[in-house]
């Protein structure tokens, strides 16, 4: 379980997360909807640990990682696997070395069991026979399902999801939900994503939480979400061109 | 007064975070033998794609030095003295330093270049949610190569010097290739030609750090690559400068 309590982060005056809340129970999708700028990504950086807060907690299956040693941080990393908004796969790395990075460094399994466990991770997200190829070959879904199966290469516990669609075509945008969504259904991960696509945010999402003035002023399910008369939801929604 | 503090506060934290990549790349080359495949990577990229730079540039310094030689002898020196001067500038000072600079000028921006892109573009922060040291990863191999490759090119720099100046003397002050080296063998010191050895370890290590210091600390875009690749180049050159005097004070004593 992921629980973050009284969260706050300030960056020079800027005070992006104030008094945040969150709890996400094992097997369930979350997804942070907000504004572009209103520390979505901020909130995902806290919970692997990439950012410290100015004050409050967070807790990974109980353990506060905001006090816990970098080597204890590099343990409890192993269980959770990110996807970034723009990919972030190593430029100098094949596709393979890409997906296959994480076992390279962390486990003593030989090359062609690596390969093994990477081309199954690519068939996973549909994607075969672009193992040789580098990053800077593929088109932008492409790159987003790469990232995908390094994510799954981890066998994690718990995904998140940064921006999961950002910059995709209506089609492709759609089509890696879609992914998403399975995956999530066919492995049981834990995940939370951050996004400002409210379709991609219903499609995904068990659960859906507005993020506003840096706390989470609405939490409910998909169906929800479009029926209730909550002001902070309604004003984004409606903003959004939603309904 | 504000203004003095924050340029105090900017170079402490300088120095601090340089002191951090340093002191954080020494305490994990034991891991070397792990990270080596990046190393001999790194080594390929900055030590073969800088021969080419290194080559041409070593032969007409060769034959500066040479040329200079003659015209400072002023025709009163025998001509055996034009190899010795050319092998003691070379391997003291010029093969060295140059080499170091070029490093610097070539290698340290790419490398820069390359990490602040890593940094702009989240490739770092993915590092570390797959749990893997950007230290280790990162910082490491480009240090052992720098240290590696750098004495390296100093080496081809003093062989392809002492040709340009042999062509320079022979060509243009008729000296004979045994007279040359003749020269080159006259009053030779050991220590002149590894303490050129030892300075330009040093000028790889600056190198490494600053470009990876100045990467890591990269903000923004695009502007904010440029900004570390062009920052990296002149804080190694200037370091490579200092500790030059350093190292020179530490040996040739």
């Amino acid at each position: 379980m992921i629980e973050v309590r009284n969260l706050w982060k300030a960056f020079g005056d800027n005070q992006v997360l104030k008094g945040l809340n969150l709890k996400v129970n094992k097997g369930e999708t979350v997804v942070i909807i907000g504004r572009s700028g209103c520390g979505k990504s901020v909130l995902l950086k806290h919970i692997v640990g990439l950012l410290k807060p100015d004050k409050g907690s967070v807790f990974i299956d109980g353990e506060d990682i905001t006090k816990v040693s970098y080597k204890r941080l590099y343990e409890i990393r192993k269980k959770i696997a990110v996807v970034f908004q723009w990919s972030a796969l190593l430029d100098s790395l094949t596709v393979a070395e890409n997906v296959g990075l994480w076992l390279m460094e962390h486990t003593n399994l030989p090359r062609e069991k690596i390969m093994e466990i990477v081309r199954e991770k690519l068939s996973m997200v549909e994607l075969e026979g672009v193992e040789n190829k580098l990053p800077a070959e593929l088109s932008g879904g492409m790159k987003k399902r790469v990232a995908i199966a390094r994510a799954l290469a981890l066998e994690p516990e718990y995904i998140l999801y940064d921006e999961p669609t950002t910059a995709l075509d209506p089609i492709t945008a759609r089509r890696i939900d879609k992914l998403i969504r399975e995956l999530q259904q066919r492995l049981k991960i834990t995940s939370i994503a951050v996004t400002h696509d409210l379709i991609s945010a219903s499609i995904i999402g068990d659960r859906i939480a507005l993020l506003k003035d840096g706390k989470i002023v609405y939490e409910g399910t998909p169906e929800e979400i479009r029926r209730t008369n909550n002001k902070d939801v309604v004003e984004f929604v409606k903003g959004g061109g939603y309904v | 007064m504000s203004i003095i503090y924050k340029i105090m506060i900017n170079i402490f934290a300088v120095v601090g975070g340089v002191w951090h990549i340093l002191w954080g790349t020494l305490k994990r080359l034991p891991q070397t033998w792990r990270s080596r495949r990046l190393i001999v990577d790194q080594i390929r990229h900055l030590g073969l794609g800088s021969i080419p730079i290194i080559a041409p540039t070593f032969f007409f310094a060769g034959a500066v030095v040479a040329y200079e030689a003659k015209f400072y002898g002023g025709g009163m020196f025998p001509e055996i003295y034009i190899g010795m001067f050319t092998a003691k500038a070379l391997m003291i000072e010029i093969a060295p330093l140059l080499t170091g600079i070029m490093f610097a000028g070539r290698a340290g921006s790419s490398m820069a270049a390359e990490i602040a892109t890593m940094r702009v573009t989240e490739q770092i922060d993915a590092l570390e949610t797959l749990a893997i040291d950007p230290l280790r990863f990162i910082s490491l191999p480009r240090f052992v190569s720098s240290i590696i490759v750098v004495p390296l090119l100093t080496l081809i720099a003093n062989f392809v010097g002492f040709i340009g100046g042999l062509f320079c003397a022979k060509v243009f002050f008729n000296v004979t290739a045994i007279t040359y080296i003749e020269g080159l063998r006259l009053n030779f010191i050991p220590r002149e030609f590894w303490g050129g050895l030892v300075k330009s370890t040093f000028f790889g290590m600056w190198t490494a750090v600053m470009s990876v210091y100045y990467g890591f600390t990269a903000t923004g875009g695009a502007e904010g690559v440029g900004r570390a690749s062009t920052r990296a180049v002149i804080s190694s050159s200037i370091l490579i400068i200092v500790f030059d005097l350093v190292v020179a004070m530490t040996i040739f004593r």
